[in-house]
């Protein structure tokens, strides 16, 4: 039986979780797993075939091309190009190897200096370590691999003050291992979780209507990568589920707007190569505010003339075009000068989550915490603040793009599959946006 | 460590082995699913997925305290318990741990059919598969101008056993079978919308031409919607919009370790009206056909129906064996493993909630919005309540008429207010896969 094209990518996995309550150890968990992924291409359709345990690689592509081939009955019949890999040394990405014992006790440290004030009511951190040991090889033979380790945190705080409940949450992602418990910064964001938590109880409701708006680097960030971000990949726009499908080379948002996709930078979302084989490169999305790139894998490159190198699947799952490390470059604006140019406004920072339908390009965030504008400057905090609307309005509505480009980790699902990702934005002024508030 | 002649997978086997390690003892949770999925991207077939997932959680009682380890690697089961039990060393003496739930606890042994395994769904290949696929695709093309932009069906088949050393070993198969569409419209104007459908059962008894026409029906009907006035209106909240909510705020709220820690809304309240008199939630485990049901939970406790909310009345909270233990009760069979990697953690098995006053909630309304689904609904605060959320797939509705779609919409409000301004249901009772429930017609809340 032959295919057109078949790859394999196995994977062994090794996890630790702790999770700490109020400073008292409620879990510790360790794990060990595998995974092997067999994909083959036949005539326009794919076959998968995964498991988790121990079966025979040639048995799983046997009927990896079996299903394919059941699959080119009512696939497209499209053809899927050549792309170059390459047999590397080993990439090790391995961080700090601490004893569990005192990390525990680290975090158990870092958890009281949360403890700032009597109306702090509870304390959560959840701390995960993940290595990932990966070997790919595609049917010309080539083996890749490498080793990459992530650990992340995160502090929620939860303050009370009568009826009243409030959270503040901070968290760190890094590439690399116990190391991010060194230094200062987990207790100074454990502080800071605290005090946001505390502010906010006495914070008021945000106004609401049509506001102009400046974002933080989290929640710009956060903005780029679900409201832009998502649609410019190759999927969604072959689907017809995207706002930006056909609309390479044209005008889609303010001058003041570049955007890339980079997997080689060392943030939360690198990879040595992606889930097909393909070693990355920097990806100009918008540039000037035009539309010029999409996010692609082996399969959307082929069919729209791209470049692959963004096929990323959770373990033991379908390499699909996703970003990696997302974000608005840097302008030429400092703090002021943004809060001069909005004069009166909303001020929102950090998110609680948000949603977006790429279809309609509509989208909706909600901020951690806000601050009112007046004036020109920072005023009072507000909470329960959320920012929806049309995505491309959005985009031409960017009046100022700040100078503090930061990039934070995090976690992005699509189709089911969660990879880590990366998204970043300077400070950046937005007019006439949709602030919901009482 | 020699344990060749001690049979791991079995009862006696973790109890002689627990004594030999000197722990207090062992539990074991095995999981293995097979699965086949289809998936298109518009009408075309993209590709299909055969999964064979297999997996130990494995939790050591030790120190009067317990640790937890996973592995999907048979042979490593042993090395993993020893190091569960190093990470019960590791976390410490927790007075309220008691240990694994005995035999003696659970003689009464159900032996009632919950509707959960269908051998249909087991013997489904890749010919029927594409044939739903193409039952989905006549079901949106019934609807002119609205295309699909993926389909996907999956089907699975799993086996569950947890056994422990105390004497616990059961055993559970149950089928799956999902289908799901997502279609868009678009105009010349560059306007579009887009909706979504979805039906899920234990048995081979999907409508999958349904599912494609009510995605492609909604999505039309949707299409160039107005903008309305910001004011408050009474809202119908459809089965899904209803889910969103009770999802992501109320579930929270009934949790016992959440209850106990203060994170509650609900703390306080049990015996108290907290909402409106003709509500009625139970949770239930063994609820016919239910996607959360099965004769025990993740820790094997018997699985039980639990009253929550009665005529408005706070009844009850959801407890595993380790919450129920702090406070001297029973464990309601609520302890739920995502995946055998997870620990056990509390969740609901089957939310169903009713309301005694129902009737056609549309000819009810004067001037009012019925809501679809929401989204972002992850984003509201679980435990004040408060949340603002984007409506989607959203109508007017006048003088009790369906009147025109509307574009966009924030509704803000407090989900703890609603319980007690939510006034009827209707007789459209649907499964979101464990919530259970009808529309809601809540009075006025505020939209903007």
């Amino acid at each position: 039986m032959q295919a057109d094209f078949w790859d394999v990518r196995k994977s062994n996995t090794e996890d630790k979780a702790y999770l700490i309550e109020n400073g008292d150890v409620e879990y510790i968990s360790t794990s060990i797993g595998f995974s092997v992924v067999v994909r083959a291409f036949y005539d326009g359709g794919w076959g998968v075939v995964s498991s988790n345990y121990d079966r025979k690689t040639e048995d799983l592509l046997k009927d990896a091309i079996r299903l394919a081939k059941i699959s080119s009955k009512k696939a497209n019949k499209t053809f899927l190009k050549r792309y170059e890999t390459y047999t590397t040394p080993k990439n090790c990405l391995i961080g700090k190897m601490s004893e569990e014992e005192e990390e525990i006790s680290l975090l158990k440290e870092i958890e009281r200096s949360s403890r700032v004030d009597k109306r702090v009511a509870s304390t959560r951190i959840d701390y995960k370590s993940t290595k990932l040991d990966m070997v790919y090889y595609s049917d010309d033979l080539n083996e890749e691999f490498y080793e990459m380790e992530r650990t992340r945190y995160s502090i929620v705080v939860l303050s009370k003050d009568g009826n009243e409940h409030q959270f503040g949450s901070e968290r760190d992602y890094i590439i690399g291992g116990s190391e991010i418990l060194d230094g200062e910064k987990p207790y100074l964001l454990a502080k800071k979780a605290a005090l946001t938590s505390l502010d906010l109880l006495n914070a008021s409701s945000p106004p609401s209507g049509m506001k102009d708006v400046i974002l933080d680097q989290n929640l710009g960030g956060v903005f780029i990568h679900e409201a832009v971000g998502h649609a410019t990949e190759a999927d969604l726009i072959l689907a017809g589920n995207s706002i930006l499908k056909d609309k390479i080379g044209e005008k889609i948002g303010s001058l003041l707007v570049n955007v890339y996709d980079d997997p080689s930078m060392k943030e939360y979302g690198h990879y040595p190569f992606d889930d097909e084989g393909i070693r990355p490169e920097r990806r100009l999305l918008i540039k000037d505010g035009i539309l010029v790139g999409n996010i692609h894998n082996r399969e959307t490159a082929s069919l729209m003339h791209g470049k692959p190198g963004n096929g990323r699947a959770e373990v033991g799952d379908v390499p699909i075009p996703r970003m990696s490390n997302t974000y608005i470059k840097n302008g030429d604006m400092n703090m002021d000068e943004l809060l001069e140019m909005i004069g009166n406004g909303v001020y929102l920072c950090g998110s609680r989550g948000g949603e977006v339908n790429t279809g309609e390009g509509i989208f909706h965030f909600n901020a951690e915490k806000g601050y009112i504008i007046k004036d020109g400057e920072i005023g009072n905090m507000i909470k329960d603040v959320s920012l929806s609307g049309d995505t491309l309005t959005i985009l031409k509505n960017i009046i100022g793009v700040g100078n503090d480009l930061k990039i934070n980790g995090g976690y992005c699902g699509k189709d089911g599959q969660i990879v880590p990702v990366g998204s970043g934005s300077p400070h950046i002024a937005i007019k006439s946006v949709i602030v919901g508030g009482e | 460590m020699e344990a060749s002649k001690i049979d791991l997978l079995s009862s006696e086997g973790l109890r002689q082995y627990a004594k030999k390690i000197g722990t207090e003892g062992i539990e074991i949770y095995i999981y293995k699913e097979e699965s086949l999925s289809i998936k298109t991207r518009c009408e075309a077939l993209e590709r299909f997925v055969r999964d064979y997932t297999k997996g130990y959680g494995i939790r050591v009682s030790f120190n009067n305290s317990f640790g937890f380890s996973t592995t999907s690697i048979e042979k490593e089961i042993e090395a993993q318990i020893l190091s569960a039990k190093k990470n019960a060393k590791i976390k410490g003496r927790d007075e309220w741990w008691k240990g694994f739930i005995k035999d003696y606890d659970q003689k009464d042994k159900y032996s009632l059919d919950l509707g959960i395994y269908d051998k249909k769904v087991e013997e489904l290949d890749e010919e029927d598969m594409m044939e739903f696929v193409d039952e989905i695709n006549n079901g949106i093309g019934s609807i002119k101008g609205v295309n699909p932009v993926s389909n996907s069906i999956f089907k699975s088949n799993s086996k569950i056993r947890i056994i422990n050393s105390e004497g616990i070993d059961k055993e559970s198969e149950t089928t799956m079978i999902y289908g799901f569409s997502d279609v868009i419209i678009s105009n010349d104007k560059n306007n579009s919308s887009s909706a979504y459908e979805f039906d899920v059962s234990h048995n081979n008894n999907i409508d999958f031409f349904k599912i494609g026409e009510n995605a492609a029906k909604m999505a039309k009907e949707s299409m160039n919607g107005k903008k309305i006035d910001s004011k408050e209106y009474d809202i119908i909240l459809c089965p899904f919009a209803v889910s969103d909510l009770f999802d992501n705020i109320f579930v929270n709220n009934i949790k016992g370790d959440e209850v106990l820690k203060g994170r509650s809304h609900f703390t306080n309240d049990i015996g108290s009206s907290v909402s409106n008199a003709g509500l009625n939630i139970v949770d239930n485990g063994l609820y016919y056909g239910g996607i959360g049901s099965s004769l025990f939970d993740d820790e094997g406790v018997n699985s039980l129906e639990n009253i929550i909310i009665d005529d408005g009345i706070l009844k009850g909270f959801i407890y595993d064996n380790y919450t129920a233990g702090k406070i001297g009760k029973k464990s309601t069979g609520n302890a739920i493993r995502d995946s055998y990697a997870s620990i056990p953690r509390i969740d609901i098995r089957n939310l169903i909630i009713n309301h005694k006053e129902k009737g056609n909630l549309i000819d009810e309304t004067r001037d009012g919005i019925l809501i679809n689904s929401f989204i972002g609904a992850h984003t509201a605060n679980e435990i004040t309540g408060d949340f603002s959320l984007e409506g989607k797939n959203s109508f007017k509705i006048e003088d009790g008429e369906l009147k025109y779609p509307i574009r966009s919409l924030m509704v803000y409000g407090n989900f703890f207010d609603l319980l007690n301004k939510t006034v009827m249901c209707g007789k459209d009772q649907r499964k979101i896969f464990n919530i259970i429930t009808p529309s809601l017609l809540v009075k006025d809340v505020k939209v903007i």
